[in-house]
């Protein structure tokens, strides 16, 4: 469903020049699961915004559902992200004064949905996060893992192709984070395609696939024991 | 429909933030209320003058000692104040007679002439303007009478002097009393009161604080020798230039000299009308002042939002929002500030217009609807143009600058 052909990102840092992704070249199938894992500074981040469209590669080809991205205008970026890609941060990124429902409402916003069907959309992705209970609850009030729960629900409205996780448990407790890690199961069972980029083994476990990156190159890591 | 969202957006994030948008609320809240109110009460003076002087009849005609510089009939404009010459008065109550009896357009003549005095009633005393006039001024000026009857032939007889007190000096001396058929001494000579005026407003005037008694018991009282003006009523049918024309010839004849200045009621109005304009231009260019300082006030606390919101924007774009969706929302919360604050500022304003009529009786209090149009068109430039630089500003942010922004 994307794939990557000899991806680069250079930053400039004053005169010197910064190669935090080198060649990158990376396959994800439909309904696979895929993991990248890496060290802090490895550039797991920066993969994770060039495949949200987030940030454009310096060089090499980035191809969704067969369809060149790397070229697009902003604005079709903008309906792209909206429609087909769902993002999970680790900071939340929720508005704190907003209502659990106007967070997860956030993207279709932006769609030409009605109020109504918005509503509704929002009502079964927090049903699915177990939040719809919490709905009028400001952000604010919540606690790490419900917070994202919200978030998840959020990247989860629009239904999109592919979901991107950044973190996702990076900063949650061992109890909280395994509560978020089983509905990211719960999503892979349901056949979603998700990568998620983590240092956190156990995070990365239940993948189907899982990469390492290190020094902006990546390559097949072996956990052992694999998927849960 | 996605101007609509746009809108709504706005509203909440303006909700979100308060405090900041009270801020920058308040700043053009200020402006409109300076600027409403100003033109609102620049606009209801003009039209108070106007009223007043058209209820009087514009078909008036009025002489006064002085000279004006080569002023021709309908030449009246800013430069004639600065060129009057002030002259001791000549002008008699024959004038007047004369030029009643010699020009056929004018239908009534009264000379006028006053010394501030003290009126005295028992204990009570009063300072007042101890005015000479005759039979016809009532009717000049559409005096009404509370008490008793204005002047007649009969009170010309100074063996027998009488007087009619205005409002305010009937009001010092006998409160609640009747007046009427009571003495009342003035330069030391008893005075019987014969009639009460009704309060009179008339901007420019002042009835109120009068005791007018027949034109001859004043010279006889005072050292005064001239009048202080005369009031000259134009038949409706004649022309006031021509009949301006007319008195100036026959006063010029009389006089042997120019020593006097004719004034149409018509062109005082023309004048203050160049005036208002005149102070209606420099109000609109010192509140015009107001308003860019607000909308910078403005401009710098949407700046500060947009900073403070830097990651609610990256968040936005990430999930789909366009950069003109991003534009439209900030410019549409800095128009949002500036429409509450004009339409706080103009409630305000005619609230403080609604007060002033209450201490100045005189005055309409009406909210004219240009005043309204012209408050909301500052407002929107001023949103557009100030909110311009905060909305691009919001536009450039990055989504992943912005999600790395802590």
């Amino acid at each position: 469903m994307i794939s990557l052909r000899g991806i680069r990102k250079t930053f400039l840092d004053g005169r010197r020049e910064l190669h935090v992704l080198n060649d990158i070249n990376l396959s994800i199938e439909q309904g696979e699961f895929a993991s990248i894992i890496g060290p802090s500074g490895s550039g797991k981040s920066t993969l994770l915004h060039v495949l949200g469209l987030l940030d454009k590669p310096s060089s090499g080809e980035y191809l969704f559902s067969g369809e060149s991205v790397v070229n697009m205008s902003a604005r079709r970026l903008a309906t792209f992200r909206n429609r087909r890609i769902g993002f999970v941060f680790q900071s939340f990124m929720l508005m704190p004064r907003m209502s659990v429902l106007e967070n997860t409402e956030l993207p279709l916003l932006y769609s030409h949905l009605s109020r109504r069907e918005r509503r509704q959309r929002c009502e079964v992705a927090l049903e699915g996060v177990g939040m719809k209970e919490k709905s009028r609850q400001r952000a604010v009030n919540l606690s790490g893992g419900e917070k994202q729960r919200v978030a998840i629900a959020r990247a989860l409205v629009n239904d999109p192709d592919l979901i991107l996780a950044d973190e996702p448990t990076g900063n949650l407790d061992e109890t909280t984070k395994m509560g978020i890690l089983q509905i990211f199961s719960d999503l892979k069972a349901q056949g979603r395609t998700i990568v998620m980029v983590t240092h956190d083994l156990d995070a990365a476990r239940i993948a189907d696939t899982c990469f390492r990156i290190g020094k902006g190159r990546i390559a097949d890591a072996d956990l052992g024991g694999r998927t849960p | 429909m996605r101007l609509l969202r746009s809108i709504t957006l706005a509203f909440h994030s303006m909700w979100d933030y308060k405090g900041r948008t009270t801020l920058a609320l308040l700043g053009m809240l200020v402006s409109t209320l300076l600027l409403a109110f100003l033109l609102a009460v620049l606009h209801n003076f003009q039209t108070s003058v106007d009223g007043q002087v058209s209820g009087l009849g514009m078909r008036q005609i009025v002489a006064m000692p002085g000279r004006i510089l080569n002023r021709k009939v309908g030449q009246f404009d800013l430069s004639t104040l600065m060129s009057v010459t002030t002259m001791t008065s000549t002008l008699t109550a024959q004038d007047a007679t004369n030029v009643k009896k010699d020009v056929p357009g004018v239908v009534a003549a009264v000379p006028q002439t006053e010394v501030i005095s003290s009126a005295h009633y028992g204990n009570a005393s009063t300072e007042i303007l101890y005015t000479g006039t005759t039979v016809g001024f009532d009717k000049v000026f559409r005096l009404q009478l509370a008490e008793g009857r204005w002047l007649d032939r009969a009170d010309m007889n100074t063996q027998a002097p009488s007087i009619v007190l205005g409002a305010q000096t009937k009001q010092a001396l006998f409160g609640k009393a009747n007046a009427v058929g009571k003495t009342v001494v003035i330069k030391g000579v008893p005075f019987q009161v014969v009639g009460v005026l009704a309060p009179k407003e008339l901007i420019g005037f002042n009835f109120d604080q009068r005791a007018y008694t027949e034109y001859s018991m004043l010279l006889h009282t005072t050292s005064v020798k001239y009048a202080s003006m005369i009031f000259f009523s134009v038949s409706p049918t004649a022309s006031m230039s021509q009949v301006a024309g007319q008195i100036d010839g026959v006063m010029s004849h009389d006089h042997g000299t120019k020593d006097y200045m004719l004034v149409q009621a018509n062109e005082a109005l023309h004048l203050v009308d160049i005036l208002m304009k005149l102070i209606t231009a420099v109000t609109v260019g010192v509140v015009g002042v107001s308003f860019l300082v607000s909308g910078i006030g403005i401009m710098n606390v949407m700046l500060l939002v947009v900073n403070e919101r830097t990651r609610e924007i990256g968040l936005r774009k990430a999930v789909g929002a366009k950069s003109y969706q991003i534009l439209l929302q900030f410019l549409a919360e800095t128009l949002i500030i500036c429409l509450l604050g004009s339409g706080v500022g103009l409630l305000l304003s005619d609230f403080m217009l609604k007060l002033l009529g209450h201490y100045y009786a005189a005055m309409t209090t009406q909210m004219p609807l240009y005043v309204v149009e012209v408050s909301f068109l500052f407002s929107v430039v001023i949103g557009l143009i100030f909110g311009l630089s905060p909305a691009i500003k919001a536009v450039r942010v990055q989504p992943v600058d912005a999600l790395r922004y802590e």
